[in-house]
């Protein structure tokens, strides 16, 4: 990356962050399970990509990846 | 709509709506009648047609006939059928821009049968008429996949088929046990129940949805099919059964269930493909679970954005395919392991596939974030936490797999010394108009929702949803950022549902084919065996009685005369006895 898509991004991070202090929720999007959290979101996107990615890499390594001939020999 | 007098016979005047569907069948009826070099431009025609006609569809039945003792509905509008037979019509529109360049005949016509077909299913007011359409679009995109001409396309065509042969049986089962039951074929949503014809029709539909485990097909054919061929296939399948689950079964909750597990198992499926039109497949499955999971919460709100999402991500979803086919089209390869830095190659390709990128991940001022929203906010309204967040987690699955991994991977990976061939200019004009449409929606998303089945009244541009968005999609990018060495592309299959089937696919081929092959084999060989016997017998039946048996003696010649008169006998006999049969059958 760039150093100005670093600067972008930073200052895009910190409006979104920022945000999330300063505007209430509206009835549509309710917090779940009422946690009023403002970086809620950026904590679950973080660990939820994180998640993702370990979680479907590990199942793939212990029994879901085989190699690209495996239907043709079986 | 045409004014017909005194038909259908019961009726007096009456104004007859012809199924929109059947412009587009008609059209890959005429399409081969037609000279070579209009056919490409004669392809757009017809869509065009279709969605005027539809345009003049009254509200309720427009054409039913009789059909035995049942009525069969042919047309009938709502407007649920309107949004999806209009998507259905432009996207056909769309698809054959893009395929302009194609020469074979019958990838054009199997399209249009393919789209007529869904259109046919979107304004089917009977469980038969929805049948016969169902069918036609298993029969003609098969032949999407086929046109592929390669040996894995033509495996993977086969059991594409089976799979939707056996849901179609699944299907008609259904109907049959229903019409055993209520005498009637019209289609009725159906409450929930544990009903067997009920369940069966579910069944059937889900199959078509690609709610697992009966998705296989999906991840297993579409990255197999024509580089056009599997824009119509992205598009038309899995909706046309959302509509139907839309219309049929809405409030079924365990759909909410098989929704939010859909989402999610796409999702994780697709950090494993290493085809970048099997990453698009998986993520099919994934936005279909939101669809489902609004059709199983039921509300007008969910059905709403059931709706509009299916809308949507017909839009984006064709847009993805068309960009991953340019790729395909022009390189020859779709596997992350092979492609890499084709940035500067094809800049435009990139720039119209980031659109859909931007759209499927819920960008703001893109298709997605008005629709995908809309469901999420049904569920948040519902008080649903858990499906609020685990659809927002899928939503972080899409981003990471379709926003960032593919483009990643295939535009700005290691270089590998791709050459790209040239890419038509129908190709980009489809590319350029599905991104537009998704660009108009997300920036005007009233032009949708004044069409949805029920008074909309959801905002999606509050800024609590912008701040939610843009933390999700950030962070999301953050996470993908420092672990982006895990998601370079393997070079593997992925295991999935399929596996049940493709596995023993020997041995029953064996039994079913094989076996039966040899047995006939067999037979053939018997019976030429008696022929033979029976050839060297006629040469001298008299060998047969022994009193006569003679080898030297026997002239055929000799014995006809009196073998003739032997049968005129018999014949005559036979002719007097049925005179005399027919005299008594008289009196």
């Amino acid at each position: 990356m760039t150093l100005w898509q670093r600067a972008a991004l930073s200052l895009l991070t910190l409006i979104a962050l920022a945000c999330g202090f300063l505007i209430s929720h509206d009835p549509e999007h309710p917090p779940p399970y009422g946690i009023e959290l403002p970086v809620f979101y950026a904590l679950f996107g973080w660990a939820g990509c994180v998640a993702i990615i370990f979680v479907a890499k590990a199942l793939g390594k212990l029994f879901l990846q085989k190699t690209e001939n495996y239907y043709d020999r079986a | 709509m045409i004014a017909l007098r005194g038909w259908p016979p019961h009726a007096g005047v009456c104004s007859v709506a012809l199924p929109p569907g059947w412009v587009l069948l008609l059209g890959a009826l005429l399409l081969p009648l037609m000279p070579r070099r209009i056919r490409s431009a004669a392809f757009l025609v017809f869509p065009i047609l279709a969605l005027a006609l539809l345009s003049q569809v009254p509200d309720g039945k427009g054409l039913s006939v009789a059909f035995m003792n049942y009525e069969l509905v042919l047309c009938q509008a709502n407007r649920l059928s309107r949004v999806f037979g209009a998507i259905f019509g432009l996207i056909a529109f769309i698809g054959g821009l893009y395929a302009f360049h194609v020469r074979r005949t019958a990838e054009r016509m199997a399209a249009l049968g393919y789209a007529g077909g869904a259109l046919g299913v979107a304004f089917a007011g009977d469980y038969l008429t929805l049948f016969i359409h169902w069918e036609i679009m298993a029969i003609s995109s098969t032949y999407l996949i086929w046109a592929r001409e390669t040996r894995e396309s033509e495996a993977a065509g086969v059991r594409y088929l089976v799979v939707h042969l056996v849901g179609g049986v699944l299907m008609l089962a259904g109907i049959l046990l229903r019409l055993h039951h209520t005498g009637s074929l019209l289609l009725t949503p159906l409450p929930p129940s544990t009903d067997l014809s009920s369940l069966l029709i579910l069944a059937s539909v889900a199959l078509n949805a690609a709610v697992p485990p009966l998705h296989a097909w999906l991840a297993d054919a579409y990255p197999k099919a024509s580089v056009t061929g599997a824009v119509f296939m992205s598009a038309l399948t899995t909706k046309s059964a959302v509509y139907v689950l839309a219309r049929v079964f809405p409030g079924w909750e365990v759909l909410t269930l098989f929704g939010v597990a859909m989402a999610l198992y796409g999702v994780f499926y697709a950090v494993l493909a290493n085809d970048i039109r099997e990453i698009l497949a998986y993520h099919i499955i994934s936005q279909v679970g939101y669809m489902v999971a609004g059709v199983g919460m039921g509300t007008p709100m969910a059905l709403n954005g059931a709706t509009a999402h299916a809308f949507c991500h017909i839009l984006y979803k064709a847009l993805l395919f068309m960009g991953a086919g340019a790729v395909l089209h022009t390189t020859g390869r779709s596997k992350l392991t092979e492609l890499g830095g084709l940035a500067r190659a094809m800049p435009w390709a990139l720039a119209l596939y980031m659109i859909g990128a931007f759209s499927i991940s819920g960008f703001p001022l893109f298709n997605g974030f008005i629709s995908k929203s809309m469901v999420v906010a049904a569920a948040a309204v519902a008080h649903r936490d858990t499906v609020v967040l685990l659809l927002n987690l899928a939503s972080i699955g899409t981003f990471l797999s379709i926003g960032v991994k593919l483009p990643h991977s295939t535009w700005f990976g290691p270089p590998r010394g791709i050459q790209p061939g040239p890419t038509p200019m129908g190709m980009f004009l489809g590319m350029g108009l599905a991104a537009a449409c998704c660009i108009l929606l997300g920036v005007a998303p009233s032009l949708l929702y004044q069409h949805l089945p029920y008074p909309a009244h959801f905002k999606p541009y509050t800024p609590a949803h912008l701040v939610e968005t843009a933390q999700l999609l950030l962070f999301t990018f953050f996470g993908f950022w420092m672990f982006r060495r895990y998601l370079a592309g393997e070079p593997t299959v992925t295991l999935d549902t399929d596996w049940f089937y493709r596995g023993p696919a020997r041995v029953v081929c064996g039994v079913l084919v094989v076996s039966v092959d040899r047995a006939f084999d067999l037979f053939d060989r018997w019976a030429l065996l008696i022929v033979r016997a029976l050839a060297a017998f006629a040469r001298n039946p008299l060998r047969l009685l022994p009193p006569f048996a003679s080898d030297t003696d026997y002239s055929p010649d000799r014995c006809r005369p009196s073998t003739q008169r032997l049968l005129a006998c018999v014949l005559l006999a036979f002719v007097l006895l049925s005179l005399w049969g027919l005299y008594r059958l008289a009196l």
